[in-house]
């Protein structure tokens, strides 16, 4: 390049700053100049918009051109001969079919391992209740109904102190469910002291009561571990918002209720359920 | 066939990341020469050009690999010299009339995205005389637009 640069004229000043005005990069040394210029030249006012139309057709028009694939080879040959390209390509090919499988082999595990997970969380959702261990209802009414015949029989803490027994039924140790808490004693009924049944299968709590004026007539709580759906479905009651589920027989009723989320509740005795259930709720 | 190049890392610099150039520095050379089989033969000539330097473009940023690459490109426009025009298309009836350094001007600045000043390094002359180029050449974008 021979030629020596001339300072711009007004015209060749708006044309070669164009792009900066319509960015708003003008540099400061030059914009009033310009803006006087571009006055001048383009009254109208019109010229930014037309070169900005104009240099987008031109961006548009050079698309038309472009190198095609044999030309591009013809590039990469300058570098690497087509049959070394083909070879490296082979050898990524196979690379990548290969991670593909691995990546096949790893979706599917992760798909059993979710598929495995849904079953698991679907079949512990809906998975039957757990069988009792021990036939509860017919085991404790023959608990009952023995200790009701011989009283101090069974009682490994005879007490007439019921914060003493509800200290004892609290505080036992080794139990695998939390017993009822025992707020209040039922009206009219004297605690006679508890005792814990040791089964092989489950440990069961027994607290024994006997009625204020009539000594002779007994009520028996037992607690264990375990939910009320493992009993023999029965009739379901309420009283006073406490619910409860009733069994009855000749010689005795019984009433049943959740005490605690694992722990299961029954109160037996010779009082109709109502009455049953509002010294259950009182324990309760 | 060029066949100097041995490190593998050059070669996948050369193939998978200049090439991507190669587009833009064909249509620059097409809008000097005007003829198809010359711009061929031109982004030839421009990649040549720059074998035995790829380590060095390896290690630069994109802009200055493109500037690079648009002045082996003007090298060689340069040193085909005259080309015979052969295209007929709009575009290239606004190009024809037009100096070789107001075209490169115009498709440096407005169509590579180079600054004046990047411009005026590409083509080898000052800044001042790289606004005239652009001047001329806007001036007639606008005309034949």
């Amino acid at each position: 390049m021979a030629q020596k640069p001339t300072e711009l004229t007004g015209e060749q000043l708006v044309f070669a700053y164009l792009a900066e005005y319509l960015d708003d990069d003008l540099p400061s040394s030059i914009r009033e100049s310009y803006i006087d210029s571009l006055k001048k030249v383009d009254p109208k006012e019109t010229l930014p918009e037309q070169f900005k139309d104009a240099r987008g057709r031109m961006q548009l028009a050079l698309q038309d051109f472009a190198l095609n694939e044999q030309q591009i080879r013809g590039l990469h040959v300058l570098v690497e001969d087509d049959a070394t390209r083909a070879a490296k390509e082979a050898v990524e090919s196979e690379r990548m079919e290969r991670s593909e499988t691995w990546g096949q082999v790893g979706r599917w595990f992760g798909y059993v391992a979710v598929f495995g997970l849904i079953a698991g969380v679907m079949f512990w959702y809906f998975r039957p209740p757990e069988k009792a261990k021990f036939n509860a209802l017919e085991t404790l009414v023959y608990e009952a109904l023995s200790m009701e015949e011989d009283p101090e029989l069974k009682l490994d803490l005879p007490s007439s102190d019921f914060k003493e027994i509800r200290d004892f039924v609290a505080n036992y140790p080794g139990l695998d469910f939390a017993p009822i808490d025992m707020s209040y004693p039922p009206a009219s009924w004297n605690v006679m002291g508890g005792s814990v049944l040791d089964y092989d299968v489950a440990k069961i709590i027994t607290v024994q009561f006997s009625h204020a004026t009539h000594a002779e007539e007994k009520l028996f709580l037992f607690m264990f571990k375990g939910h009320l759906s493992q009993l023999p479905k029965a009739e379901k009651a309420d009283f006073e918002g406490f619910e409860y589920q009733t069994y009855s027989s000749e010689q005795i009723n019984v009433i049943a209720w959740q005490g605690k989320p694992d722990t299961v509740a029954l109160l037996i005795g010779h009082r109709n359920a109502q009455d049953l259930a509002k010294a259950a709720k009182a324990l309760n | 066939m060029a066949q100097s190049v041995r490190d593998d890392s050059l070669i996948a610099f050369f193939t998978d990341s200049l090439s991507q150039e190669a587009d833009l520095i064909y249509r620059f050379v097409f809008a000097l020469s005007l003829n198809r089989k010359d711009a061929s033969q031109l982004v030839a000539m421009t990649y040549k050009s720059v074998l035995s330097d790829l380590a060095n473009l390896m290690a630069q940023g994109t802009t200055q690999i493109r500037i690079r690459l648009l002045k082996q490109a003007w090298a060689a426009v340069k040193a085909l010299g005259n080309s015979t025009p052969n295209e007929t298309s709009g575009f290239s009836k606004f190009l024809t009339p037009l100096a070789k350094e107001v075209r490169a001007a115009l498709l440096l600045v407005d169509y590579a995205g180079l600054s004046a000043v990047e411009g005026a390094d590409v083509l080898g002359c000052s800044p001042e005389l790289m606004r005239q180029y652009m001047a001329t050449g806007r001036k007639a974008l606008t005309q034949w637009a």
